[in-house]
């Protein structure tokens, strides 16, 4: 494929129509178009994917010039139009992608309805031809797959993305798309028409072609083997679902222990403030328990503790005080009633009312219980000496727990401080058991789908065995008829082609690959001068590996310029096979050379590494078209003048309008 | 070189140098149909049905 020529009519800077011819001299292979921030350059590097794929990276949708969009009026319209001249396997395309765009009443733009691709090419016998509209999608697959699309239109500005998708998760349809840009379509188009999935292949049409007449067991056979097919062809697409779940599965697993491994110490951290909360509510505990002990012993003891010495005074007053008893002992009040009632004496002698034993008894009342004075005393001296005794520990008691509710603030303090120490260090860390249990999951995802692929792989070989015996009975029966004889022996032709040509296939697909690794080895270590080099997978995804350090194995995280030499290095490998393929007219595979069409290409680049990459594109790539900016173009002239057959220059009139002028 | 080597599928003797001139029959129409679009799978399937026909009908 090679770009010959690109008209723009009306798209975003580009008022009216405006054309840019690319060199397509082998000698002079480069156009550089250059200009300053925001004149265009990414429009039009944008220009290309619009027209081929109805794509843009831009959030504003609407592509039609500003200043056209203004001038409409009311219920008008306006078209906008790129127009892309290539030579694709040696016949001529125009490609045309058309968006009209409509005013209201008012004249503000309404909503433009899809956009028409058409494409363009010169038939066979040299006339103007158009692909049918319902083939034009499928036919730009065919010349250039949009999987593929955006490594050859270049943004160098959006690099992150793309240097992350290089090197993994790349979908089985990239890696389609680089076998067939290696030259092996040839080959995948023979497989699907002599034996491929299709209903309708060489083979399965000569299965059709047999007479069931001569022997219904043909047809029932036949309905079998069709049955066996369809299971065959859900367990595939099964098997394709698996491996895509068990990639996202495992990405997501290994995601988990990255962070798990990350946030390994938030664990620790979240075990001490456990413990250290648990301090704290241990410290309010006593607290509350301290505080009502204080008051429990206040309330219980105080008053006998503040009156220990009232009582001690009282007691030694009394000691002094000498207060005999003037009572019985042992007579109680009760005892002299008993005897005034009986009107008898202890003696004998009689007790007559207000005689003087009667007088003298009533006196004996007033100093014995209860109104003995002396026993009152009594009591209260040993409710003083209980109440002594009792208060006696109450300051010691009251002062420890007192102690313990004043520490309680200092100790208070220093855990809270502890625990907000280690809130910090758990701020933006994770939970490390929500992680693994989304780790434990996504690993007992992997294992399911172990397990399911497994099953699926007996169940296909079994049905496989089923279908091979219904084949042979086939085969059996078929050479008893004369026509259908005939039939299998075109059939056994056709299989013995497509698994030559399917072992063929996998032999030069593996020998392709290895050959794309290595060249894309020797553009790298041109243009990238470290100590890494590439490694393609069968996906045709790049590893970047270390060289200096034996046994290390996997990725590195590499830098902007890194990256963008990998990109570099493996779209240029492709260009370059796909060029080398072409150039041999009897090899079996078939190939045709790409451009390079690079947005701001030299950005992440140092002065030194420009001059090899500047160096290197122009001899890797059949034609090389770069947008950049002033500063950078003047190095990359300096360094590829002799190969720039075409120069061009934005000239930005103001923020909606940029011409396109020559050089 | 013919090599008269033969080999057999599904019961049925085949003459490999006939599949092999085959196949490069196959790959070059295959390649040409690549550049030209001319013929559409359906059609392909029956140019190279014809193409076996042909070569393993002719002794």
């Amino acid at each position: 494929m090679l770009l010959k020529s690109m008209s723009l009519t009306n798209f975003r800077q580009f008022n009216g129509t405006q054309s840019v011819n690319f060199s397509v001299d082998p000698e002079k292979n480069v156009t550089v178009i250059m200009g300053e921030n925001g004149s265009g350059k990414t429009t039009l590097a944008q220009a290309f994917t619009w027209c081929l794929y109805g794509d843009t990276d831009f959030d504003d949708q609407v592509v039609l010039n500003k200043v056209v969009a203004q001038n409409i009026g009311p219920n008008g319209e306006a078209s906008v139009q790129v127009k892309i001249a290539m030579v694709h396997l040696g016949v001529d395309y125009i490609m045309t992608r058309e968006q009209k765009y409509t005013t209201d009443s008012t004249g503000n733009l309404k909503r433009p309805n899809n956009t028409v691709f058409k494409i363009q090419y010169k038939n066979k016998d040299g006339q103007q031809d158009f692909v049918k509209e319902s083939e034009v999608d499928l036919r730009m697959k065919e010349i250039l797959p949009k999987e593929l699309a955006k490594y050859f239109f270049f943004d160098g500005e959006r690099i992150g993305n793309m240097s992350k998708e290089i090197r993994k998760g790349k979908s089985k349809e990239f890696a389609d798309a680089v076998k067939s840009l290696l030259g092996l379509s040839a080959f995948t188009e023979a497989l699907d028409h002599l034996g491929g999935k299709s209903s309708n292949t060489v083979i399965k049409s000569y299965e059709k072609d047999y007479s069931s007449k001569s022997d219904s067991k043909i047809a029932q056979l036949r309905d079998e083997i069709a049955r066996y097919d369809s299971r065959l062809d859900q367990i595939e697409k099964r098997f394709a679902e698996i491996d895509n779940e068990e990639d996202i599965a495992n990405e997501k697993a290994k995601e988990y222990e990255i962070k798990i491994a990350e946030n390994r110490d938030s664990e620790k951290y979240a075990q001490e403030r456990a413990k250290l909360k648990n301090k704290i509510t241990s410290l309010e505990q006593s607290k509350v328990s301290s505080t009502a002990g204080v008051i429990d012993t206040f309330n219980r003891k105080g008053a006998s503790w503040m009156a220990t010495k009232m009582i001690h005074d009282a007691l030694k007053e009394l000691a002094d005080a000498d207060k005999i008893d003037t009572g019985i002992p042992d007579i109680h009040a009760r005892t002299i009633q008993f005897l005034i009632n009986r009107k008898k004496c202890l003696c004998g002698a009689p007790i007559e009312f207000g005689g003087p034993a009667y007088t003298e008894l009533n006196k004996v009342l007033d100093y014995i219980p209860p109104k003995s004075i002396g026993t009152l005393i009594g009591q209260f001296v040993r409710e003083c000496e209980l109440k002594s005794k009792g208060a006696a520990d109450a300051f010691d008691d009251i002062s420890n727990k007192f102690s313990v509710v004043s520490e309680f603030d200092a100790d208070y303090a220093e855990l809270s401080n502890q625990i907000e120490t280690i809130d910090k260090k758990l701020e933006g860390m994770l939970n490390v058991g929500e992680l693994q249990k989304k780790y434990t999951f996504y690993n007992g995802e992997v294992k399911k789908l172990r397990l399911e692929r497994n099953r699926l792989s007996e169940e296909k070989g079994a049905i496989e065995t089923k279908r091979e015996r219904c084949e042979t009975s086939i085969n059996e029966l078929v050479l008893q008829d004369e026509n259908n004889k005939r039939i299998a022996r075109f059939k056994a032709y056709a299989t013995y082609m497509y698994k030559y040509l399917f072992s063929v296939y996998k032999e030069k697909e593996s020998e392709v690959r290895e050959q794309l690794e290595k060249t894309v080895n020797s553009i790298f270590k041109e243009i990238y001068n470290g100590g890494f080099s590439l490694k393609l997978d069968e996906k045709y995804n790049v590893q970047i590996q270390v060289d200096d350090f034996d046994g290390y194995v996997g990725d590195v995280e590499t830098s902007t310029a890194q990256s963008i030499s990998v990109i570099f290095a493996f779209i240029a490998g492709v260009i370059k096979m796909a060029r080398e393929n072409n150039s041999d007219e009897n090899s079996m595979l078939m190939t045709e050379a790409y451009p390079l069409v690079m947005d701001a290409p030299l950005s992440a680049f140092d002065k030194t590494r420009i001059k090899t990459v500047c160096e290197a594109l122009p001899k890797v790539a059949e034609q090389v078209i770069i947008f950049i900016k002033d500063t950078d173009g003047e190095i990359a002239e300096e360094n590829m003048g002799s190969k720039v057959g075409m120069r061009y220059l934005f000239d930005k009139k103001n923020e909606f309008e940029t011409e396109l002028i020559g050089r | 070189m013919a090599t008269n080597e033969k080999e057999i599928v599904n019961g049925i003797e085949v003459d490999v140098d006939k599949a092999q001139r085959l196949i490069k029959k196959v790959i070059v129409k295959e390649k040409r149909n690549l550049s030209t679009k001319e013929f559409g799978s359906a059609e392909m399937v029956k140019k190279i049905k014809k193409m076996i026909e042909e070569e393993v009908e002719c002794y």
